[in-house]
């Protein structure tokens, strides 16, 4: 029954990049890891013993991010397809390259949403996902 | 090694969702490198516009659009998690109908009923509504005029329309179209406790040990809570899941205890439950001692139709909420009919799995959660039913302690942080106020600072009535807000379009897109929406939270907010009030409306200077104060003190959001309790202090069958509902492409020996057909939800199908809440 409404009408100069959290039995782990390698256009970013994996993947549709999520889905041995980030951008800008003055911080560091006001929440902040 | 913008830009995702992961990248990853110059973006902070979970999202900017979202790590209620509606939001906005100018049916260039849609100035709308407003209330006085909104307006929105329609125009018929989904719940709450909202949160679902559902798809329709849920299961082999429900959904994915039941039996269902706890010897005597008051309701209360309606006439007592008190003994003999073998005759659910369900409820060592939404208010008896619900857990004393939880949800973003709390019902005033107490009346006014005895004693026009009142002329004018009545309310053909297209009436609806309700209106009016404005919502655990305006709405759409409150300097007192009134109080003439609602002292109170400078507020710049926060200051007035507290308005800014009452800064997760809630006095252990004697409810509540049952004719049960999707019945959901796409049109969920006896296979097109109307569907034996024999199942949020043609509008007598959840229907092979 599904019908594909969306590919007449929304062709545009845009990408997407999302990220998702994919959690699977931890006795499936290497198994499941073999199968999102062997999906076309995933990207592992990490992944941990208990059965997460950090997945990251590009689209010109954000339409077709959800095919992916639920081709990942039908893997044997994940229970669950978490979404976590999605960001649109225009498609001509993504090449450009960056200067290397910016680059100074790895990761862990930079990823300090620049939130309004300082969260207070204490609690909130040592929430992980089980 | 060169790295482009495609890297950055992964490399922050990845970094995002490895955060809420709880996974540190590999090294090799982290030498990747990011910076805030390389995909420099704006992050603030926003609940979800969705649903009634009230997720954090982190959003961000760039170039004044809303480029992209992802669930806030460090927001309690879904720790960095986002579900598919709440995934896609940066796209919402930007849907290539977004009505950006009014519009106005006009034929040779004036208004005209039967004219084409044609853009029109903000002046020009609020000219013809003007001088509709003014006709009508020439005429009819104000029970002609009325406004129809949802949990969807911003606590700001939803006072300020209360305002200018009980205090302005003197007005009860507003109603919000939570009517539709949470007035039962309200009911209940307030029968049972006196007082509305659930006593426990969503923390309640890392301390339960069983899990409840009646009638309620969390998978599909809350599925955050879900995930939270499974976590809870997965990881704690004892903890139990039943789920009950009229048809197989996803949520049975995870069920240790299924249980499908025919409709309505849901209560005789809780009433069998009730009889085993007081067998089985399981009653907590002394919380019902010292907690608990028993009484008996009066009985066939009819189905809150017209009151010609031959069912209407039949009842004994139509709409009568009385009761008479009672003691255990009494009530232990009124639900000693409903054994295990009753229920099972009566609701086909086998006695065994009965005794399991009861079991999680009759165990004093099990914590238990019950959960449910539509399924128990969309009934005709869904008050009865929530208090049903509520009294086994009061029997067992398994309430407002973690883990023991009767836990009512919600749909809308604020159905309770504005339909609720703020009172935007026909019979409300904010704080769980009542318009026909006197005494409340005059606390309006007092706040208000209106003349005493101006506010209307009189309960409006519900929002069924409402429609009623249109079709038969009583009321001219209808302004809807945040809602799409004509797909989504029931018996569109009788009732609604019909009041709509009389030539007497003139309609007005608000909105971001051109839904099927602004196309059968006579005036269109662009709305901004979600984070093209400041706001406030309160979620289903009473937390209240507030964003800013993020970006600008496109084009001249404004936002609700705006819209009412300039409309209001169009009228003066001498135009809108009694002569008597302002004889008495000289000080009023000649004054606007918005001069008496909105700069009295309080709502103008707070200067420009006090909005962050990081943002833009385009309603508070437009009127020279902050109105947002003046709003909700004036709002917070009304129930500080009196159980209801919020926090200052400021701190809503810097927080995740807070649960009321905030005492003294501190928020309250779990009502009633001594300890946790700082209203308990010390020593009383427990205190249900929504009744004078601090004693909560226990109804004795028999089961009466539903308005319509299948006959020989009309053969099927039809029950309606949402798929994940879709919220809002669509008009928001539709606009994001891929989620249209995952579920294009609605379908006839049926039972493949339902579709073999009428010689139908998967994807045929049928009629499904009631005594109201038909509609043409396909019908669908696989797949997700799965109808027993002898019901149907039809998702209701496509406009080109409109499934409420065929829905009864049988309500619930008390809280006057549709019953969409089951009439009575054939289906025909077209």
């Amino acid at each position: 029954m599904r019908t594909n409404k969306i590919a007449l009408d929304d062709v545009t100069a845009e990408s997407h990049i999302s990220s998702f959290i994919v959690f699977c039995k931890a006795e499936k782990h290497q198994a499941v890891e073999k199968a999102l390698q062997a999906q076309a256009d995933l990207e592992i970013h990490g992944s941990d013993e208990k059965g997460k994996f950090v997945i990251v993947t590009e689209a010109k549709h954000q339409g077709i991010i959800l095919d992916r999520i639920d081709l990942i889905s039908a893997i044997d041995g994940v229970v669950n397809t978490s979404m976590v980030y999605h960001q649109v951008a225009a498609l001509d800008e993504l090449d450009d390259e960056i200067d290397e003055a910016d680059i100074d911080q790895p990761i862990e560091k930079i990823y300090e949403p620049q939130m309004c006001e300082a969260p207070s929440d204490k609690d909130a902040a040592s929430h992980t996902v089980q | 090694m060169k790295l482009t913008r495609r890297d950055v830009i992964k490399a922050q995702a990845a970094a995002t969702a490895a955060t809420v992961a709880g996974i540190s990248l590999p090294a090799s990853a982290s030498n990747i490198i990011t910076s805030s110059t390389a995909n420099k973006l704006t992050w603030s902070k926003a609940p979800c516009r969705f649903c009634g979970t009230g997720c954090g999202i982190s959003v961000a900017t760039k170039n004044g659009k809303v480029v992209a979202t992802h669930g806030d790590e460090k927001a309690p209620v879904n720790k960095g998690l986002s579900c598919v509606k709440g995934y896609f939001l940066s796209k919402i906005m930007y849907g290539k109908d977004r009505l950006t100018t009014p519009m106005l049916r006009k034929k040779d260039g004036v208004y005209h009923k039967e004219g084409e849609f044609t853009p029109v100035s903000w002046t020009e709308a609020f000219d013809i509504m003007e001088e509709k407003f003014k006709k009508v209330l020439k005429e009819k006085g104000p029970d002609g005029i009325s406004m129809f909104g949802s949990g969807q307006w911003t606590v700001h929105e939803g006072y300020a329309a209360v305002k200018l329609m009980k205090g302005g125009f003197l007005s009860n018929n507003i109603d919000p179209n939570a009517r539709h989904c949470m007035a039962s719940a309200v009911g209940g709450f307030m029968r049972t406790f006196g007082i509305d909202e659930p006593m426990g949160c969503y923390d309640d679902m890392e301390a339960a040990d069983a899990f409840v559902l009646w009638g309620s798809n969390m998978a599909e329709m809350h599925p955050i809570l879900w995930t939270r849920i499974a976590d809870r299961r997965l990881s704690n082999p004892h903890v139990k899941v039943a789920v009950l429900s009229t048809f197989e959904h996803r949520s049975f994915d995870l069920a240790d205890i299924p249980a499908v039941f025919t409709p309505q039996t849901d209560m005789v269902l809780l009433n069998a439950i009730a009889n085993y706890i007081i067998e089985s010897g399981s009653v907590n005597h002394d919380f019902i001692n010292k907690h608990v008051n028993f009484r008996e309701g009066v009985t066939d209360i009819g189905y809150g139709l017209r009151p010609t309606h031959e069912l209407q006439k039949k009842a004994k007592n139509p709409n009568s909420g009385a009761s008479s008190p009672i003691d255990l003994k009494a009530f232990t003999k009124f639900v000693k009919p409903y054994t295990f073998e009753y229920a099972e005759e009566m609701s086909g659910v086998p006695a065994r799995t009965i005794e399991k369900i009861a079991k999680l409820y009759a165990d004093p060592k099990i914590k238990v959660m019950s959960l449910w939404t539509m399924g128990v208010n969309q009934h005709t008896r869904g008050v009865w039913t929530n208090n049903l619900l509520y009294n086994i857990h009061l029997l067992t004393g398994k309430i407002s302690e973690p883990g023991n939880s009767p836990f009512s949800l919600t749909g809308q973003p604020s159905a309770c942080g504005t339909a609720r709390e703020v009172g935007t019902f026909s019979h409300r005033l904010p704080a769980d106020m009542m318009v026909k107490n006197p005494a409340h009346r005059a606390t309006a006014e007092k706040i208000w600072k209106l003349p005493k005895g101006i506010i209307n004693g009189v309960p409006g026009s519900h929002a069924v009535q409402q429609i009623r009142d249109l079709k038969d002329g009583k009321i001219n004018i209808c302004w809807n807000q945040v809602n799409n009545n004509v797909q989504a309310g029931a018996n569109i053909n009788e009732e609604i379009l019909p009041g709509y297209r009389n030539p007497d009436n003139f309609i007005i609806t608000s909105d971001a897109y051109p839904t099927v309700t602004a196309e059968a209106s006579d005036l269109i009016l662009p709305s901004a929406m979600w984070v093209e404005k400041e706001g406030a919502f309160g979620n289903a655990e009473r937390r209240t939270q507030v964003w800013y305006q993020l970006v600008s709405a496109p084009g001249d759409a404004r936002s609700d907010l705006w819209q009412l409150v300039e409309f209001s300097k169009r009228f003066t007192t001498d135009e809108v009030w009694p002569a008597k009134i302002l004889a008495e109080n000289p000080e009023y003439k000649g004054k606007t409306l918005y001069e008496v609602l909105y700069k009295n002292g309080n709502v103008d109170a707070f200067p420009l200077a006090d909005i962050s400078p990081d943002y833009e507020n385009q309603e508070s710049n437009d009127f020279g104060f902050y109105l947002q926060k003046g709003l909700f200051e004036e709002y917070a007035t009304f129930g500080r003190g009196h159980g209801h507290d919020l926090a200052d308005y400021d701190r809503y800014h810097k927080e995740r959001g807070l649960r009321w009452p905030v005492v003294n800064g501190v928020e309250t997760k779990w009502r009633f309790k001594e300890g946790s809630d700082p209203y308990v006095k010390a020593g009383a252990d427990f205190q249900f202090y929504g009744h004078k004697d601090d004693k909560a409810i226990i109804f004795a509540l028999p089961y009466e069958p539903p308005a319509e049952s299948p006959n020989e004719e009309f053969d099927m049960w039809l029950s309606t509902g949402r798929v994940l999707e879709h919220w809002h019945s669509g008009s928001m959901t539709q606009r994001v492409p891929e989620l249209f796409k995952a579920f294009p049109n609605a379908v006839c969920f049926m039972h493949p020996e339902d579709a073999k006896k009428r010689g139908l296979r998967r994807g045929d097109e049928v009629k499904v057909i009631s005594r109201r109307g038909e509609m043409k569907t396909r019908v669908e034996t696989r797949g997700r939800n799965k109808p027993p024999v002898g019901l149907v199942f039809v998702p209701w949020f496509d406009a080109s199908q409109l499934i409420n043609k065929v829905t009864l509008d049988a309500t619930d007598p008390l809280s006057k809440q549709t019953d969409y959840k089951k009439c009575a229907v054939k289906i025909e092979k077209v």
